[in-house]
Parts: structure tokens; C-alpha cells; sequence
């Protein structure tokens, strides 16, 4: 183990880079990139990389490059990529191919607004909308917990009961840029936390055909087997974070991270770098004697429904923040947390940050003020211009 | 009109670097708009992403700007809604061959009446200099510090290939010669290519020692010769410029027209 002082998108590439390494049939990892602000920088550090450990190839769009991704994770390569907003929207098809094919691919996405208009800051509108395609999608507060995420989405992923993608997202800039002290284990620990590659279904054991025409019920069978795999991810994320702890000799974050929760009748409910800010909130308006707590978000798919529901027990007020905008809807994430919070609880969605705006502890303050002052929960609440 | 009043002042200061090649194409492309005499209203711009994209922004024509590779598919519709309208299509190097190179062949093999303007700067400049189709072997770049092994299109043999009926090549040190080209893009009927080269020291120059601007520039004296010129004909690895292709040819507004009065029986 050592420290090392890096940024979100470094940190990503060098947990990859790692990742790749403790593959003990290719020792190396295999994966196509382009670039596109605010990921860029993950990708060069994948380009810097010791030769003879990494095949990068320099594609000729996003799309293209997770198709090399496609290919190299089905001969058997660990494989990763990066990339942002309408890069994100470029490779969507091939987004749906590679969880379609069940293929263990990880990539990280430096959440951007997409554009038009063009906007180059944080929102979180580019991963949210492949969230139903059977990705695994986490959502990152700090540089090492994407560092560990991404590693340890490589465990989760090949897992013989999950096999499927991972998307580990981070704030564009807020987090992407951010530079920052880190743990990194050495390649032995790596290499004990990371078993050998092993794809059922890889091209060159014995002939197999990947991505055929199915019939419905066929269809319908593999979408079934698919989203079951999907609720064996929390079992399988459990052992993971035993034996993460028994290697790192520190801990995984859990899918849902609570703050001061336990006795908490107002809850903040967010993801990403906006549940970093929460927590301060929290720590402040408790010394004011508020009974107050904070949830991130931090696994979305699959989604943790008993554990925000256990988490919320105390709660009777509950503001959701949203870093994106389901036209016609409203957050996101509120329409997937009123599904399950008890009807006798106020529930209020306040989309902030959209287009990147900064979210300060003062904006989280002021929406605290207001779910406290409601008597019941109204519309989603869109702050345009946060001052 | 004066060449300002193409201009969207509002727009400054641009983003392009101190040096950059842009700013001479697009001097050289307003002189040929002003010397055709055309009306600002007649013309249309669309651009993908990119340091070349940005144009769109400055130019006060109708302007759409659009995605990364994608400009000339967007100017196809346009094109083909309202064919009285200019439609110019400014890309980088990597917005026309990386990520839109797919339209880029598209739109030659249709023969559509669209001008196309590659400003090759041989980097992706916008993210931060990372070698593009376009690069070539043996280069260095933010993606390639082991040097690059891709070989290079070349603009000229692939625009004509794909079926361009105009095709031309120039640089930034060339700009009245650019905008000779530009102004017989724009005049010529059918889908016209001209490739300009483009300084970038900031990316391209500072990694590949090519020097700052004014170095860049005299490489793109000493490395170029006119077609038919007899230093070219002395030393043949030097990158040809002038007009490789100038073919009348069906342009594809008019011959879908034609293909309506044919399905019509001459009853529109």
C-alpha cells in the first residue's frame, strides 16, 4: 500500500491500469479511447502506461472505442474506457451491445451536461440516461472512492452471478480535476483481490455465438436471467467489501452511504460530490439542533431499495437532489425514491446544479429551510440561478 | 460588404490560441464571401466540435453548431430542404476524419452541392492534443509518448476517391491562394473539398519540434509546392497544393429533382 497524491480521472486510469495487470492470462489490459472533456486526461494516463501492460487503441470515436472494448473484454482482456456526456450518447448503442453480451467492461464517466447548449460541467443527465440498459452504475464522492470503485467494479463485474458491465460515474471537474491524497495497493494485493479473468462465453475455448437473433421468450428469458443477476449484485457486494477490508485493511463504501441518519427526521438525499457537501451541512445544522441526516446514492443500478428504505425509518421529511432533469418528470433519482419511501413521509425533489451550477452548503441549507417549512410536498422545485 | 461585417463581434475575443492557423481560414474564407459578393442571409454554416467549430460562432451567416463529426449530415438536410442556400461546412481534421469520416465519404460519393473545409491541423487541439487520423506515423502527442505507429489519410486521394466533384488543397502561409480555392468551392456545383493546412504550435508544434507559428508557417513554404510546379516535379515528397479535381458532375438537389419529375410523369 502507498499514497499518492492524484487526480479523480488518474486515479480511474490507475486502477485499470492495475486492474489489467492482475489479469494472469494477458496481464495487461486491452481497450479503445477517445477523448472528450472532461475524461480526456483518464485516457491519456491510459495511453502513458508502461507498453508491453496496456493495448490502447486511439479510436476514431466513442462508439468505435467501446466496440474495441467489446472485442477485447470477449477474447478475454480486462478492459476500460472513458468517456463524458455526448461521447457517452455517441457509444450508447454499443452501450446496450456490451451488456447485452454480458461482457465485464468498466468504464468511467465524467458526468457533463450534455449538450446543445454546449456546457462542458457537471450534470449528471449523460449516465442517467443509460441507467436502464444493465449496467451496474455507481456515483463517486472523492478521488478514493474512485479509485476503489473502479477496482473493485472489476471483482463485481466478472463475478460468475453478476457478469455484466460497470459505470462508475464522477463529477465532471468538481471531482474529475480534483487532486488529491489517495491509498494504492501494490500489484500483489491487487493480484490477490483480483481473480483471473474468466468469461463463460469468451471466443477462442470453444466456439460460441455471441449476439444472435432471438425469438421473444428468448429475449424475454435473457432479460430475466439479466435482471436477476442484478438483485445477486448486494450478496455479491458484501463478500466483496469482507475481502476488500481483509486486503486493504480498509474499507469499501457501501451502495448507500448514510450520515447522522439515525435519528434524523429531515434526510438529504443525493449523489456524487453533492453528498460530500451534505454531510458538512448535516454537522453544521446539528449543532444548530436540527435532527437532521444525509444519504448518497452512491450504487444506483442496481438499485438499493431496502437499504434506503431502512435508512429513511426515522425520517419524516426526505429532499431529494437532483443534478439532472427528466424532462416532463421531474429528478430522477426523486421518481426512483418516492417509489419506495412511505406514503406518510413529505417528499421533495429540488433539481440544483443542472448545467454544472455550483451547489454550496448554503444552497443545501436553504433547501433544508424549505422541506421544513412545507407542509406537504409540492412540484419538483428547479433552482435556476444559485446564487 | 467590408470583411467585419461578416463578423459576429459579440462573439470575442475567440478561443484560438496565440498562433493558431484558424484565424487565417477563416480570413482567407470571408475574403472569398466578400469577394462573391454573397448575402450574409444566403449562407449557412454548420460545424461540429472542435477548435475549427467554433468558426460558426463567428461568422455572422446562419450558423448551426452542431455535433462532433456530424456537420455534414446536418448540412445535407438543410441542403436539401432549401438547395438555394450556400452551405459551408468548416471541420478539423478529427471531426471530418475520425468521428465524422463515415459523412465525409457520404457526402463526396452523393455529390451534394456543399463546400467542405478541412482545416488540418494533424491534432486533436480542442481536448488537449491527442494525435488524430491525420497525425501520421512516428509523431508525438499527448495519447502517443511512445510515438504514434497510424498511418495518415490523405485528404485529397480520399476526398476524390469517395467521389467529390472539387478538391483542392492550400495552408495558412497561402491564404490569398486559400481563398482562390475557396471562392471556385463555393462557385463549383456539387459537393467541394478543400483541405487547408493549419498551424497548431501550441499542441502540434511544441510536441513534434516544429517550432512557434512563424516557423510552422515557412515549414508549410518549404514543404509545399504548387501542381504542376517544377520543384515539385524536382522533389516529389513534397505535399502538393492547388485544384486535383474540378468535375462537372449530377449534384444530387438536382438529380433528386429530376428522379420527382420522373416519378411524376412530368405532372408536377
Amino acid at each position: 500500500m502507498g499514497l499518492e497524491l492524484i487526480s479523480a480521472n488518474h486515479a480511474a486510469g490507475l486502477a485499470a491500469t492495475l486492474a489489467g495487470r492482475a489479469n494472469r492470462i494477458g496481464r495487461g489490459f486491452c481497450c479503445g479511447v477517445y477523448p472528450i472533456t472532461p475524461a480526456t486526461d483518464c485516457m491519456e494516463f491510459l495511453c502513458s502506461q508502461e507498453i508491453e501492460k496496456s493495448k490502447v487503441v486511439r479510436a476514431e470515436s466513442e462508439h468505435s472505442a467501446m466496440a474495441v472494448c467489446i472485442g477485447a473484454s470477449a477474447a478475454g482482456a480486462r478492459s476500460f474506457t472513458a468517456t463524458s456526456a455526448n461521447g457517452l450518447a455517441y457509444m450508447a448503442e454499443n452501450c446496450v451491445t456490451v451488456a447485452g453480451l454480458r461482457l465485464p467492461v468498466v468504464m468511467m464517466v465524467a458526468n457533463r451536461t450534455m449538450g446543445p447548449p454546449w456546457n462542458i460541467w457537471a450534470d449528471h443527465g449523460d449516465s442517467l440516461m443509460l441507467r436502464d440498459l444493465g449496467w451496474l452504475q455507481f456515483y463517486c464522492a472523492d478521488n478514493q472512492e474512485v479509485f476503489d470503485t473502479v477496482l473493485s467494479a472489476y471483482r463485481l463485474a466478472e463475478d460468475q452471478r453478476v457478469m455484466m458491465p460497470a459505470m462508475v460515474c464522477i463529477d465532471g471537474f468538481t471531482l474529475s480535476h480534483t487532486i488529491a491524497q489517495i491509498e494504492v495497493p501494490n500489484q500483489q494485493e491487487v493480484d490477490s483481490f483480483l481473480p483471473p479473468l474468466h468469461i463463460p462465453h469468451q471466443l477462442g475455448s470453444t466456439p460460441h455465438a455471441l449476439g444472435q437473433i432471438e425469438v421473444a421468450h428468448q429475449v424475454a428469458s435473457h432479460r430475466k436471467q439479466h435482471h436477476e443477476a442484478m438483485t445477486a449484485v448486494f450478496e455479491v457486494y458484501d463478500q466483496i467489501q469482507q475481502e476488500f477490508r481483509d486486503i486493504m485493511q480498509r474499507d469499501l463504501a457501501d451502495p448507500v452511504v448514510p450520515y447522522r441518519i439515525e435519528d434524523a427526521e429531515t434526510v438529504i438525499i443525493s449523489m456524487g460530490t453533492i453528498g460530500a457537501t451534505a454531510e458538512q451541512v448535516v454537522d453544521q445544522l446539528r449543532e444548530e439542533g436540527h435532527k437532521i441526516g444525509a444519504l448518497r446514492i452512491r450504487m444506483l443500478r442496481p438499485f438499493p431499495a431496502e437499504l434506503i428504505h431502512e435508512s429513511l425509518r426515522s425520517a419524516r421529511r426526505v429532499a431529494v437532489i437532483d443534478r439532472d432533469i427528466s424532462l416532463g418528470f421531474g429528478g430522477v433519482l426523486w421518481g426512483e425514491i418516492r417509489t419506495i419511501a412511505a406514503r406518510d413521509k413529505l417528499v421533495q425533489n429540488y433539481m440544483a446544479g443542472i448545467g454544472g451550477g455550483d451547489v454550496r452548503p448554503h444552497h443545501l441549507v436553504g433547501i433544508v429551510k424549505d422541506v421544513c417549512s412545507r407542509e406537504q410536498a409540492a412540484e419538483p422545485v428547479i433552482m435556476e440561478d444559485l446564487q | 460588404m467590408a470583411i467585419k461585417d461578416y463578423l459576429r463581434q459579440r462573439f470575442f475575443p475567440h478561443i484560438w490560441c496565440p498562433g493558431c492557423g484558424h484565424g487565417i481560414v477563416l480570413s482567407s474564407l470571408l475574403h472569398a464571401v466578400e469577394e462573391l459578393g454573397l448575402a450574409k442571409n444566403d449562407i449557412v454554416m454548420t460545424s461540429g466540435i472542435g477548435c475549427s467549430a467554433r468558426i460558426s460562432g463567428y461568422v455572422d451567416f446562419h450558423s448551426l453548431h452542431t455535433l462532433h463529426g456530424r456537420a455534414l449530415a446536418f448540412a445535407t438536410g438543410v441542403k436539401l430542404a432549401k438547395p438555394a442556400l450556400n452551405l459551408l461546412v468548416p471541420m478539423g481534421d478529427g471531426d471530418a476524419l475520425a468521428i465524422g469520416g463515415n459523412h465525409f465519404i457520404h457526402a463526396a460519393r452523393r455529390n451534394i452541392n456543399i463546400t467542405a473545409i478541412v482545416m488540418n491541423n494533424r491534432i486533436y487541439g480542442m481536448t488537449g492534443g491527442q494525435f488524430s487520423p491525420l497525425s501520421g506515423c512516428g509523431k508525438r502527442a499527448t495519447t502517443a509518448p511512445f510515438l504514434t505507429i497510424d498511418q495518415e489519410f490523405d485528404v485529397v486521394k480520399l476526398a476524390k476517391a469517395a467521389g467529390a466533384s472539387f478538391v483542392a488543397r492550400s495552408t495558412t502561409y497561402h491564404a490569398k491562394e486559400s481563398t482562390l480555392y475557396l471562392k471556385k468551392a463555393i462557385m463549383h456545383k456539387g459537393f467541394s473539398v478543400v483541405e487547408i493546412l493549419s498551424q497548431c504550435p501550441t499542441h502540434y508544434g511544441r510536441k513534434n519540434k516544429e517550432g512557434d507559428a512563424p516557423d510552422m508557417l515557412e515549414l508549410y513554404k518549404d514543404t509545399t509546392a504548387k501542381l504542376g510546379s517544377k520543384a515539385l516535379e524536382k522533389n516529389p515528397d513534397l505535399i502538393p497544393r492547388g485544384i486535383f479535381v474540378e468535375e462537372e458532375r449530377g449534384e444530387y438537389c438536382e438529380e433528386y429533382d429530376k428522379l420527382v419529375d420522373k416519378a411524376m410523369g412530368g405532372a408536377r
